[in-house]
């Protein structure tokens, strides 16, 4: 039952809880002197709200932390992961790049040789020299390095080598003839028995199939070795969550 | 590490920073939940909730008082689950006592309209004062357990609350005098029942 005016109402209210300034604290100390209901009133509101203010805090019954899964947190990327990603993606570009130059290869060649083949059969001369541009620089090598005695009484620029003096080639030490010789020798066998695998016989090629796999390899190593430290990087994340937790 | 610096690794995304301030508020969130609600799982439940909330919504702090930006999360829960529960009326079966027990005494099955005996078998002050705090609406309810239980000033309820002073001044006098005279009723119950007793 309210015995107050509401400006006296809201004048206890507001001392009760402490928002007043001094000098309204003064007016309501007076007010209560004059006013017994006053008086009643505020001592039971201060009895409630200090009943209100023992209540007891009870004690959570768990902890309240937050776990990675509760709030979706994902393990942050390891600081390897970027240079492990990199590192991944280079060498399978670069496996991609030397296989496609060995596909690449492994079709031209044997045209190049085919018409190397010709050219040194005598069949075909005019169109060893197109034939010799399209092919890689390593399968034209067998064709300038073989001087044929049958193609020396004949003009053009490609065979002017070959047109050298027969002195000259004397005069060379006995290495650089062997070394002359053997190339000789291959090409001679390869007019023997044709086709015989011009594509093994190029080193670059060769250089191509071991970059290949060597490429392809790292990439294999690389992944397993990222996905094996990313695991373990995660299970330890996990395991400072746990014990993070009370 | 101050509060600050906790706050802002947080905003980052770091949740050891944000679980180091979940163990400074636990205590006061989970009891405020547990006032305004007065069921201990709902507390529960609320509690977790509200620091989930926080969390994810900690970009959005603005860096005014972190105890009452926690708060008014927890408040506008509880406020939305009461609001919920209203929609599909749920009556506790077995209350429980202040300490989570559950309550042995049957005078909580009678109507509440019929005050005198449901009052006179309460056991104690607290229990007389949780059944008065129940009986406020929740804008009321929320507003005593601020001010009165939690001791804050008007100014941190209206950070918490964020309704103009006007009208957290109005609900707490609404509140009071609806839990004194709740009050008036159960002491003068207990006065007739102890007269009762001393007749007897």
């Amino acid at each position: 039952m309210n015995k107050l005016s509401p400006v006296d109402e809201e004048k206890l209210h507001d001392w009760i809880t402490d928002g007043m300034d001094i000098n309204s604290a003064e007016e309501v100390k007076k007010t209560g002197k004059v006013n017994s209901d006053f008086e009643t009133e505020l001592l039971k509101f201060q009895t409630i709200r200090k009943a209100l203010g023992s209540l007891p805090m009870l004690e959570p019954p768990k902890s309240f932390r937050l776990t990675s899964d509760m709030v979706g947190v994902k393990p942050p990327r390891p600081r390897f992961s970027l240079w492990m990603n990199a590192a991944t993606a280079f060498f399978s570009l670069l496996f991609v790049f030397s296989l496609g130059l060995r596909i690449n290869g492994m079709f031209s060649s044997p045209v190049a040789d085919s018409e190397a083949v010709k050219v040194m059969s005598g069949e075909s001369f005019e169109s060893a020299e197109p034939a010799a541009a399209m092919a890689p620089a390593g399968a034209a090598e067998p064709v300038d390095l073989t001087p044929l005695p049958d193609t020396l009484a004949l003009g053009g620029g490609s065979v002017e080598e070959a047109t050298e003096p027969e002195a000259e080639i004397m005069e060379e030490p006995p290495a650089d003839i062997a070394m002359k010789a053997a190339p000789q020798e291959e090409t001679m066998s390869a007019e023997d028995s044709l086709p015989a695998e011009p594509v093994s016989l190029n080193p670059g090629i060769q250089a191509l199939d071991w970059l290949v796999w060597v490429s392809l390899l790292l990439v294999f190593l690389l992944l397993a070795f990222t996905g094996k430290m990313r695991e373990r990087y995660e299970e330890a994340w996990r395991a400072k969550w746990k014990n993070n937790r009370r | 590490m101050n509060e600050k610096e906790l706050i802002h690794l947080a905003q980052t995304g770091d949740l050891f920073a944000f679980n180091e301030l979940v163990t400074s508020y636990e205590r006061l969130v989970y009891n405020m939940c547990f006032r305004i609600l007065s069921n201990r799982q709902d507390a529960e439940d609320l509690t977790q909730e509200t620091f989930i909330t926080a969390f994810q919504k900690i970009s959005q702090y603005r860096g005014d008082s972190f105890k009452s930006w926690l708060l008014r999360i927890a408040t506008n829960r509880s406020i939305d689950l009461i609001r919920n529960r209203q929609h599909s009326v749920e009556v506790p079966l077995e209350p429980e006592t202040v300490d989570g027990e559950e309550n042995k005494n049957m005078d909580w099955m009678i109507d509440p309209q019929a005050d005198i005996e449901q009052i006179m078998g309460l056991s104690n002050l607290s229990d007389v004062l949780r059944r008065c705090i129940e009986k406020l609406g929740m804008d009321q309810r929320v507003v005593i357990v601020l001010i009165d239980v939690f001791e804050m000033g008007y100014v941190e309820a209206t950070e918490v609350i964020k309704k103009p002073l006007g009208t957290i001044k109005s609900r707490l006098v609404r509140a009071r005098n609806q839990v004194r005279d709740c009050m008036d009723r159960s002491l003068e119950h207990f006065r007739i029942a102890d007269r009762h007793k001393g007749e007897a």
